[in-house]
């Protein structure tokens, strides 16, 4: 990935995490990153059209539950929140980042389709393993780690 | 006379954000109705008078585009606004969009404002 799309990236997350969950992401080095207690969440997106390709998102249950209570601080904000509604959020975030990850990177004028996206739970070890991709953006989400892959082709490349 | 606005996507997380964005503005709202897929909106809008509706475009047993074109082949549905909420910020997909009869496009994340203003622009201030 080139280097001003990196910065596009990095751009997209902390105006997602600014205007939608009122939180801060910030970039941060792959060394950065330690190690992460409690479960992890995979949310992957798959797009078509004139460019394929899937985006990755995993964060810690931490940050999926803190995005809850921020997009819905009316109902959870001293209860335990559900899974299923940590789930919800982990989606509509992968929707939000996709759809302006992909008018950032190749403009207004394309049409693209988005499957709906797959969250499911990932170990520690898949965690780790993530972390030494080449297409790997590394955040900090209110001093939570949390990790994006970006990969794309031409179509029919 | 207080809106009643009907607001349809599959994700339950999205109609309570929808719900607390739209409460957060100052329409005068009665009530909301929901649905969590174009054909549950069309029965919804059948039973009840709904002044605006809220609309996602990717749902599953019948999208928000073919909600759209059914609701045009109805003489009453298709004067009730249809407001498309997405992610999608591509030009031409909203064109497309407003070819189908969509009244307007909110792209996410949005503000109670903007919110507001649609309203206000597609129902008249109050």
């Amino acid at each position: 990935m080139k280097n001003i799309e990196r910065e596009q990236i990095n751009k997209v997350i902390g105006d997602v995490f600014m205007q939608f969950p009122f939180m801060f992401a910030e970039p941060i080095e792959r060394d950065e990153i330690e190690e992460v207690v409690g479960p992890i969440y995979r949310a992957i997106m798959v797009f078509h059209g004139d460019f394929s390709g899937k985006i990755e998102i995993l964060l810690p249950k931490e940050v999926g539950v803190e995005l809850t209570k921020n997009l819905l601080s009316d109902e959870f904000d001293e209860q335990v929140v559900p899974e299923r509604e940590v789930v919800d959020s982990i989606k509509e975030l992968a929707n939000v980042i996709c759809g302006h990850s992909l008018t950032t990177l190749f403009g207004e004028e394309r049409i693209f389709n988005v499957d709906p996206p797959i969250v499911s739970n990932v170990t520690q070890k898949e965690w780790l393993d993530s972390l030494v991709s080449d297409d790997a953006f590394y955040f900090l989400v209110d001093d939570t780690p949390m990790f994006l892959e970006f990969k794309h082709c031409n179509e029919g490349v | 006379m207080k809106y009643k606005i009907l607001i349809v996507d599959d994700s339950e997380l999205t109609r309570k954000i929808m719900t607390k964005t739209l409460s957060m503005t100052c329409l005068d709202i009665g009530e909301f109705i929901y649905a969590s897929n174009g054909r549950e909106a069309l029965k919804k809008l059948d039973e009840n008078w709904i002044d605006i509706v809220f609309a996602d475009i990717n749902m599953p047993v019948m999208n928000g585009i073919e909600m759209i074109e059914k609701m045009h082949e109805d003489g009453i549905l298709k004067t009730v606004p249809v407001v498309m909420v997405s992610t999608d910020g591509s030009q031409a997909r909203i064109e497309e969009l407003k070819m189908k009869g969509i009244r307007a496009y909110i792209r996410k994340p949005f503000k109670p404002e903007l919110v507001r203003d649609v309203v206000n622009d597609l129902l008249g201030e109050k």
